[in-house]
């Protein structure tokens, strides 16, 4: 299959390489360091570098792009090869696996360079729902869909018999498919949580980490800065299985920011994250004790957050309105239909009085 | 068969067959299981286990299949779903990525 990107890069002005990897224009425009953050941390300190920044885009795009082009190939391929299980299908489907995982893993090396730096030069946080998200959620979607082919062949039994017998085939196709897997699950890290539908609730990261905020130099903004490093940490995590560390990191992120007491928008969009972490894992019904000194669930950390966001607007702004029906939601999945009542029924009552310092309502330690 | 796989592999095989997402919370529950104990394992794992280890992924990955394929209409049980979705591709990936290790 003719990579996508090599007829993209080739337009573009700053690029004399074949820019296959990401990884290497950013190295040839000179923006990478070894650690990506501080790189970012200056980049927003000295100003954005248009040009290069630009042109890491459209690669990036169009490396993703080119990648799902792929993937669809090679669903293709496994379904050839469930259909007549020739030896013919089966080597082209191993070919187009081999691939497919070559540009997964350019992709996969080049994302933390992309990603971090991206996140927190001019275009802030945004690029979760800017640049890259609609092409990943794609890429997102074709995984997706090659899953589905890999469900429908018969690859189970494949595994049972040959496996036993001689090994050779099925150990060719598994190293290959277990590779791409794996990959696929990396980059989706940065995408799953981010694909809430429309209408469906707040979209908390952007709202939690303000991109003007990242990379600023107050004791404040700093706080937010490792607030975001953290979550950004349990992210990864949780794209990894690691849900106990994952919970910590997320915890760890929230109290920073639950801990900006002048912020309470912040703090209540964070506290659902981690709420929804929790129903996420299936850890809902854990009180997360390191959070508070009391100790909640997250049935009780949705309610909290809803009070928080509460405490800083009035009860027919359309932001906290739309957040208290998420909530609302949420509890009645989990099964706790009285404190849905109870909280939207709070958020929302003219008569609410906020106390003096809403950090106290958790306890927070 | 270790018991922890085989059950891991009966609840999958549960979910596949049934093409319910109710079952799921067991299938995943089992994969997630087999991912602990892998985590954990100090012993590389034998030609027999590889098989069994991929014959595992195989049936996550149709579980998967079968939980897209559901597409239940309430908003409530959608999200149940997704989140199912969530964890069992997690696991699934995460068993992948062992095997990977091991061929």
């Amino acid at each position: 299959m003719k990579p996508v990107v090599s007829s993209t890069v080739s337009t573009l002005p700053l690029l004399e390489l074949p820019a296959s990897s990401t990884t290497e224009v950013a190295k040839r425009s000179g923006l990478l360091s070894d650690d990506p953050l501080q790189r970012s941390l200056f980049e927003v300190a000295n100003g954005p570098r248009k040009a290069s920044y630009g042109t890491d885009t459209l690669v990036a795009k169009a490396m993703v792009t080119s990648a799902a082009l792929s993937l669809q190939g090679v669903i293709r391929d496994v379904e050839h090869w469930a259909q007549d299980r020739g030896s013919a299908s089966f080597n082209k489907l191993i070919r187009g696996l081999e691939h497919a995982n070559k540009e997964m893993q350019e992709l996969t090396a080049s994302r933390d360079v992309q990603i971090e730096r991206w996140s927190l030069t001019e275009v802030g946080i945004n690029v979760h729902q800017g640049h890259l998200f609609h092409e990943l959620s794609e890429l997102q979607a074709r995984f997706g869909e090659l899953l589905e082919a890999v469900g429908r062949s018969p690859l189970e039994q494949f595994a049972r018999s040959d496996f036993t017998e001689q090994g050779n085939e099925a150990k060719r196709l598994f190293t290959q498919l277990s590779k791409l897997l794996t990959e696929s699950q990396s980059l989706e890290s940065h995408v799953l949580w981010h694909a809430r539908p429309e209408g469906e609730g707040p979209s908390p990261i952007e709202t939690i980490f303000p991109a003007t905020a990242l990379g600023k130099s107050s004791l404040e903004d700093r706080r937010l800065t490792d607030a975001y490093r953290k979550h950004l940490d349990a992210e990864n995590l949780l794209a990894s299985g690691n849900y106990p560390e994952a919970i910590g990191a997320l915890f760890e992120s929230a109290t920073i920011v639950a801990r900006m007491y002048h912020q309470p928008t912040n703090c209540g969009h964070a506290l659902i994250y981690l709420a929804d972490a929790l129903v996420l894992t299936g850890l809902d019904k854990q009180p997360i004790e390191h959070v508070t000194s009391v100790g909640l669930d997250a049935g009780e950390l949705y309610h909290a957050a809803a009070m928080f966001v509460r405490s800083a607007t009035v009860p027919d702004d359309q932001e906290l309105r739309r957040l208290v029906a998420y909530v609302h939601a949420q509890l009645h999945d989990l099964g706790r239909h009285e404190l849905a009542t109870q909280t939207t029924r709070e958020a929302l009552s003219p008569g609410y009085v906020q106390g003096p310092d809403s950090g106290l309502l958790l306890g927070l330690r | 068969m270790n018991p922890t796989w085989s059950g891991a592999q009966q609840e999958a095989e549960r979910l596949c067959e049934s093409g319910d997402p109710q079952a799921a919370t067991a299938a995943i529950a089992g994969c997630e299981a087999v991912v602990a104990e892998l985590r954990s394992r100090q012993t590389p794992l034998s030609a027999e286990e590889v098989g069994e280890l991929a014959a595992l992924i195989a049936l996550g990955s149709t579980g998967v299949s079968t939980l897209i394929a559901a597409q239940p209409k309430d908003a409530s049980a959608q999200r149940a779903t997704q989140r199912a979705l969530f964890r069992l591709r997690t696991a699934t990936a995460v068993l992948a990525s062992q095997l990977a290790a091991a061929l």
